[in-house]
């Protein structure tokens, strides 16, 4: 993910018909970011210990 | 629209933590809600959402009897514990090649468990838990609820741990099934 997404290149994975948009978002020290995000659209993000986060984007305007 | 605020402390907590011998517990990890990974074994804890999602895999399989907890959330004391004791019976190559070093061990998140097969005696650092049968089912299940075999055989170069069977670590849904059809380990997914 680290490698080959960014927020232009998400990876795209469909699993049990929800489709998810992942990427990976580097960070650096004190840095913020601030993402916006259609109401409909669900998020998570994890922390990977190597720079960065990963954003999990889902929701309606993701389905297939 | 709404917005979301990710902090660069954002990047030392979280699901999909790399815990390593490279990448040490981050101090700012926040580990919440431990609670019993399975009732009736109280000393052996998980946070609440892995707990949740192990008690979700043992309803699949209709089965929890035949699993025992042998150990999941321990503290830097704990580690540190477990690391001279396996040194002290067994040696610095065994215990360098199945026993992190206290602040690189993934139970520290309270994210990993080590499972076993019931038995009267279990081996607390190696415990059997079998390619067979209910246990073999329990790895193909688990994924569908967030938790990967973490050390394979043939990803001993990626994850620089020995294969391990018994240990398993809760990333999330949809990233355990990923990683598991992608017959990735968590370093790859990351890093792809």
């Amino acid at each position: 993910m680290k490698e080959t997404t960014n927020p232009q290149h998400p990876f795209h994975v469909c699993i049990h018909g929800i489709t998810y948009s992942l990427f990976y978002l580097p960070l650096e020290r004190e840095e913020a970011k601030q993402i916006e995000l259609s109401e409909e659209i669900n998020d998570s993000v994890s922390g990977t210990n190597e720079g960065g986060i990963v954003l999990m984007l889902w929701g309606p305007a993701y389905a297939e | 629209m709404r917005s979301i605020l990710i902090q660069y402390e954002d990047s030392f907590r979280g699901d999909l933590l790399l815990v390593t011998p490279n990448h040490p517990l981050p101090h700012v990890t926040d580990i919440q809600g431990l609670v019993p990974a399975i009732p009736g074994q109280s000393k052996i804890l998980l946070q609440a959402k892995a707990a949740e999602s192990l008690q979700q895999v043992f309803r699949h399989l209709h089965c929890d009897t035949q699993f025992a907890a042998v150990s999941g959330y321990r503290t830097q004391d704990e580690q540190q514990h477990i690391w001279e004791d396996a040194i002290a019976e067994k040696g610095l190559p065994f215990a360098r090649q199945f026993v992190a070093i206290p602040g690189h061990s993934e139970h520290q998140t309270g994210l990993a468990i080590d499972l076993a097969e019931q038995k009267s005696e279990i081996d607390f650092i190696c415990p059997d838990f079998p390619r067979t049968g209910i246990f073999q089912q329990f790895r193909e299940i688990a994924p569908r609820y967030g938790w990967i075999e973490r050390y394979l055989r043939g990803k001993e170069s990626v994850t620089g741990i020995a294969e391990e069977p018994w240990h398993f670590r809760y990333v999330g849904v949809p990233h355990a099934e990923i990683l598991s059809k992608k017959g990735m380990v968590l370093e790859e997914y990351i890093r792809f």
